[in-house]
């Protein structure tokens, strides 16, 4: 197509570079990571938290699924282990397994009265002291609960944590550090309690906290908090009849089927039926087979990955974009 | 410059703007093909465009292209807002949707440049603040990273590696699965 090149191609300023490796398609990972090495302010700007961060909000609400990360039991094996099952051309080196910043570790002393948290800020490299709170079920003498291995989710700088028996969830903020227990609203078909199905936690495009699980035996129900605080806060968002994505799988199998839930931008469940993994998309209700041959337990999608700074670029450079004076551009 | 098609005929009682690229050439388009550049609507809205607009950093090559682009995407949102204002018929619809497809085929022809007059398009919408504009150019020179190699890039970009050995080393270990 170029025609025999009368004059060099006109060098860009910084922003604009930025702008067109911003608009590198999410469905090419590889492409980006190849136009890493090119030089090394290419690779500062792709390295940088700042550029995955407009890179996600430009190319809008579905970035590709890259890959899966289950537990669970594989055929040919007795013991649970965690796979990574690629569903992109994005195979290994697995790099953001938590948040960009901090990690909160809860725990309840060895006497149910109080509970903990400890903050590690990956900024400083350092865990906070513990703050104590009162433990929620101290008044009913609940003594083995935790929190649950469900996925945690972060709504702007407060995070929200499965507690073990799915009645209850935790808020906690990291910013002030106070920890609140919010109420779950009641399966429908029992009017008793909540509590005892299994929950996952999901955070919508406009960040309002969500929650998944199956009621009533068949139902994928999807719940979604309004600004109230209790249980009436809480509003049923949308209901897929499993026994219709699903006929012939028997009801046990179909209650404890929901295995993972991925955040709001594409809005999918993660839904083990018969050894197989799939996963219903929400709006429209269509489901995919991702993996067969596993009893999986717990499922974690990826959508974005990170490579390091550069040690040396670094130090040269400050950890800021767009300092490094390029030679040769 | 100024076009006389039966299209803009509307429009040719509008005011019309001078343009003045870096090598003095002028160019006469109406307003509203005028203001889909920011830079040139806040210089209209403080109303200093008596005389011409001059533009020093825009070639009278790369301005004839981009006032191209301008008239194109000007009458397509004229074009919007007439149709959303009425009824949406299904009429109204196939017409908007030729009209959407139209667009395309003309966004897709206006890319075929060579690398060296994109890349000036790409400056020229920056500097005239228009963001469709830039926006497509930017795509188009980011699909074309598409299954190159870090030296491909290299040269299609101008740009000399300096990443030493030991660094495209530590790049290519956290990377390697981009390379298989």
């Amino acid at each position: 197509m170029p025609p025999p090149r009368a004059r060099a191609t006109p060098a860009l300023p910084d922003e604009l570079v930025e702008e067109v490796l911003l608009r590198v398609r999410p469905d090419d990972p590889a492409g980006l990571l190849r136009a890493e090495l090119a030089c090394r302010q290419w690779h500062s700007f792709i390295a940088d938290p700042g550029f995955r961060r407009r890179r996600l909000a430009l190319h809008g609400a579905a970035p590709p699924m890259l890959g899966v990360m289950c537990e669970g039991v594989w055929d040919g094996d007795r013991r649970p282990f965690a796979r990574y099952v690629p569903t992109s051309s994005y195979t290994h080196r697995v790099e953001t397994l938590g948040y960009d910043r901090d990690i909160l570790w809860g725990g309840y002393r060895r006497v149910p009265k109080d509970m903990f948290t400890c903050i590690y800020s990956s900024e400083s490299d350092a865990w906070s002291k513990p703050a104590y709170d009162s433990y929620p079920y101290y008044n009913l003498g609940w003594e083995d609960d935790g929190l649950g291995w469900e996925r945690s989710v972060l709504v702007g700088n407060v995070l929200y944590l499965v507690l073990r028996r799915y009645d209850n969830i935790l808020e906690c903020d990291l910013g002030t550090r106070k920890i609140s227990v919010i109420k779950l609203p009641y399966v429908r078909t029992e009017t008793t309690s909540a509590g005892f199905v299994r929950i996952e936690l999901t955070t919508m495009e406009d960040g309002q906290l969500g929650f998944a699980r199956v009621e009533g035996s068949h139902e994928l129900c999807l719940w979604l908090r309004n600004g109230d605080n209790g249980v009436a806060g809480w509003s049923l968002c949308k209901v897929i009849d499993l026994r219709k994505l699903f006929p012939l799988v028997n009801s046990i199998c179909l209650m404890n089927c929901l295995v993972g839930f991925a955040d709001g931008i594409s809005v999918v469940a993660f839904l083990e039926v018969d050894r197989e993994l799939f996963t219903v998309d929400i709006k429209s209700g269509l489901k995919k087979k991702i993996v067969g041959g596993c009893s999986i337990s717990y499922a974690v999608p990826y959508f974005n990955f990170c490579t390091p700074a550069l040690v040396v670029s670094s130090r040269d450079d400050g950890p800021r974009v767009g300092t490094s004076s390029t030679k040769g551009r | 410059m100024a076009s006389a098609g039966s299209g803009d005929e509307k429009a040719a009682a509008a005011a019309m703007i001078t343009l003045i690229s870096s090598d003095n050439e002028k160019f006469e388009v109406t307003e509203a093909t005028a203001t889909l550049s920011q830079t040139i609507r806040h210089m209209i809205e403080d109303g200093c465009t008596d005389g011409g607009v001059p533009l020093p950093n825009v070639t009278s090559k790369i301005l004839a292209r981009v006032i191209e682009y301008c008239k194109k995407h000007a009458t397509a949102a004229a074009g919007e807002e007439g149709s959303s204002s009425s009824f949406s018929d299904a009429a109204f619809l196939e017409v908007d949707r030729a009209f959407l497809e139209e667009l395309e085929e003309f966004d897709d022809a206006f890319l075929e440049v060579d690398r060296a007059t994109l890349f000036d398009l790409i400056l020229a919408a920056n500097y005239l603040d228009i963001k469709g504009l830039l926006n497509l150019t930017c795509q188009k020179v980011a699909d074309s990273v598409k299954g190159k190699t870090p030296e491909q890039i290299r040269e299609m970009y101008n740009i000399v590696n300096d990443l030493t050995p030991e660094e495209e080393a530590e790049i290519r270990r956290e990377t390697q699965w981009a390379f298989e």
